[in-house]
């Protein structure tokens, strides 16, 4: 950390890792009700807790990415942020906004539609948060140096803020209103956000595999690239069975097919940095995360995502729980992942700690990451059997549904493993402990 | 950014082909792209075949010949121009890419042509499997073909060895895959 | 031969194989149009066109060797590929 107003980023990981436990929380909760079917159903029924456990993951994916920023633009700028203050103010409205939005949720105040189900004003002041962190960082920017990794990042940050704003237009015809809400939730996750994990991804390899800043930066271009090729049209996966005209399934089936690509290309381009650069960084916990967060985002969004965009099968899986599979894998494995490999590295250098329990921290990662590719097989599975017995066969949804209560069992044993590898994830980055210390100095030690 | 791009040496495989290294990587995304959309038409024509020879029938072998002439002449035009840059006949080289423009103009007409006397005939992208994948295919197609006249011209103006290079190797493409869309579309009918 | 001579065979090349193809397609003496053998020249001289503007339009006889083989992979392939799912249909004929 070069730059006194980095120490900024602090107040968003903070922010990302309560919301993360709470997030994570509710998911549990939710994998108890789907086997326990009337645990809390008077108190928190299951539509409540759902908006909890997906607006709290977006929100702090959000929040991370706002603190990545922070972290990370003076640093690539290499000046002072424009205004410390204004990023704390923004900080806390975004705080406040979020929780005003669980808070009315558990009081069954909510607009219904999924994902963006805040009330409007809290939309609206989620449009002037975003405002005011884009004026921050652009000012910061166009001050300072320019480089490749900004210039992606910003027009990363800029397309979450413009596809938002689809949220606060609600036709009520039905099929527009669908068209345009993945212009949010599509163009976002297999979009602008994926511009936002390269650029970090490749700050992230520049830091700590010291390759050359000409190697990196070309490699983000070619990321970029295939990813608006095939992202952007890629949407029309969506558009299936939705009312929508039927050329979608061809354009949707031919460009969200080849979205494996950019993702491919970033596992090939962290795993060849690493080994180009070498493993010398103190840091094996970041450098961990970062590899794990590409090769988890292949399988999970490349993969998963594959099995089921083509037409003719969606045509069977759709809305199963293949999709729940993929959801799940995937958000982990590009954004949680993400995330968390930033606040791994940053939070040490913020808080002049050397890289510190690295080895809890690592066990976290592989506890969580076992227990979310565990939650995965078993959802595939569970979706299997489901398309079978429910599109094929011609079952109905509830008599399926009693048929797939080994793999609810299952999952909510791998969330469990998850919440444990979460807290334990938390605690290493939170916690400094005397004896953690001397470990990581036995671990720089060894790493020389 | 254009200054550093210029630094081809640092592209790794993709530095040994001629202009900006980041037109590859479009161009082979592009044949990809094309690639599977036109076995998907072949697909389709296997599994529709009555609905295919009807719909491929309808269609004007010599309009989508002529159409194929109107860019391989196009695309020596434009072969043409990058020849007389490299030997610093800038005049000439924007003429050659003038005519290149022309002929890409010209099949522009045509596919307005035939378009229209197919939609005169009550045959629209949902008419059929075929004619949904007809407007598709070749509709994307025309797209880039609009996309590449703004190319050359923006190459014309800021008309650099490279820039010509780059903005001609988009228009190879562009006319590299209605070499493939022709026979595929237009010619391979009956069985 | 000139770079001028190169590129003007090449477009001769390109013009009459569009004929080729659009005779093969009609079909005429020796050749039925619609035929499975029809099908093989369409791809036969889709290929050696799509060669053609690579090598002589984009200058890809000037890369390396491995570039070369890898576009001609893929159009060999895409072509084939195209090839083996439009006989489909003559190949189940001739089963029956």
């Amino acid at each position: 950390m070069k730059y006194e107003s980095q120490k900024v980023a602090m107040y968003y990981f903070a922010g990302a890792l309560a919301l993360f436990v709470a997030q994570v929380l509710f998911g549990v909760l939710m994998g108890t009700v789907v086997v326990v079917p009337n645990f809390l159903s008077e108190l928190l029924p299951f539509n409540i807790m759902r908006m909890v456990h997906t607006n709290a993951l977006i929100v702090w994916l959000l929040m991370g990415f706002f603190g990545c920023a922070y972290y990370l633009i003076p640093e690539e700028a290499e000046r002072e942020l424009h205004s410390t203050k204004l990023a704390i103010i923004q900080f806390w409205l975004f705080l406040f906004g979020a929780a005003a939005a669980v808070v009315g949720y558990l009081f069954r105040i909510h607009e219904g539609r999924e994902f963006l189900e805040q009330p409007l004003w809290i939309k609206l002041a989620i449009v002037v948060v975003a405002l005011m962190f884009l004026y921050n960082v652009s000012m910061t920017v166009l001050k300072g140096r320019k480089t490749a990794i900004t210039s992606v990042l910003l027009l990363g940050l800029w397309g979450i803020a413009v596809f938002f704003l689809f949220s606060l237009y609600n036709p009520s015809n039905l099929v527009l209103d669908k068209m345009f809400w993945w212009w949010v939730v599509h163009l976002w996750v297999e979009g602008v956000w994926e511009l936002v994990m390269a650029s970090v991804l490749a700050f992230l390899m520049i830091k700590m595999t010291g390759v050359d800043r000409e190697v990196v930066e070309k490699w983000l271009y070619l990321i970029i690239a295939l990813t608006l090729f095939t992202g952007i049209l890629g949407t029309g996966h969506h558009y299936y069975w939705i009312g929508t005209p039927g050329y979608w399934q061809w354009i949707g089936s031919i460009f969200s097919a080849l979205e494996v690509f950019p993702f491919f290309a970033m596992v090939i381009f962290t795993f060849y940095m690493v080994w180009k650069g070498g493993r010398t960084h103190p840091n094996k916990a970041a450098l961990l995360w970062s590899l794990g967060c590409s090769a988890f985002a292949f399988f999970g969004a490349g993969v998963w995502g594959f099995m089921h965009t083509l037409a003719p099968i969606n045509y069977y899986t759709h809305g199963t729980q293949v999709t729940a599979a993929h959801g799940h894998l995937a958000f982990y494995g590009a954004y949680v992942m993400l995330n968390i490999a930033m606040f791994t590295y940053a939070m040490p250098n913020i808080l002049k700690r050397e890289p510190y329990n690295q080895v809890l921290n690592m066990w976290g990662f592989w506890i969580t990451s076992g227990g979310v590719a565990f939650m995965t097989f078993a959802l595939t599975f569970a979706g299997v059997v489901q398309t079978h017995l429910q599109r094929v066969m011609g079952m109905n949804f509830m008599e399926v549904q009693e048929q797939l209560g080994l793999f609810y069992w299952l999952r909510l044993g791998a969330g469990v493993a998850v919440l444990v590898g979460t807290i334990l994830i938390v605690w290493s980055l939170a916690v400094p402990g005397s004896r953690q210390k001397a470990a990581s100095q036995a671990g720089l030690a060894a790493a020389e | 950014m254009n200054a550093k791009l210029k630094d081809n040496a640092e592209w790794g495989a993709l530095s040994a082909l001629p202009g900006n290294p980041m037109i590859w990587i479009l161009i082979i995304s592009e044949l990809v792209v094309f690639g599977l959309a036109l076995i998907g038409f072949m697909a389709m024509r296997f599994l529709k075949p009555e609905i295919f020879a009807t719909g491929q029938a309808a269609l004007d072998y010599w309009l989508g010949g002529l159409n194929t002439m109107f860019l391989i002449t196009s695309g020596w035009c434009a072969a043409r121009a990058v020849h007389a840059r490299s030997r610093d006949q800038r005049q000439k080289a924007r003429l050659w890419l003038g005519g290149a423009g022309m002929f890409g103009a010209a099949f522009l007409v045509v596919k307005l042509v035939e378009w229209s006397e197919k939609l005169s005939q009550g045959h629209d992208i949902a008419f059929d499997a075929f004619f949904t994948l007809f407007y598709l295919i070749t509709g994307f197609h025309a797209a880039h073909v609009v996309m590449g006249l703004a190319i050359l011209a923006i190459v014309g103006w800021w008309d650099s060895l490279e820039n010509l290079k780059t903005g001609t190797a988009f228009w190879h493409m562009v006319d590299l895959i209605w070499l493939i869309i022709f026979p595929v579309i237009y010619l391979a009918r009956g069985l | 031969m000139t770079e001028e001579r190169r590129l003007f065979r090449a477009w001769l090349i390109l013009m009459s194989l569009t004929l080729v193809s659009l005779l093969a397609a009609f079909g005429g003496e020796g050749i039925e149009g619609g035929s499975a053998l029809s099908l093989a020249v369409l791809m036969g001289t889709a290929f050696i066109k799509t060669r053609q503007v690579l090598d002589h339009f984009l200058d890809l006889r000037e890369a390396r060797a491995g570039w070369r083989a890898f576009f001609t992979l893929l159009l060999a392939g895409l072509l084939l590929i195209l090839l083996g799912v439009g006989l489909i249909p003559t190949l189940m004929q001739e089963a029956t």
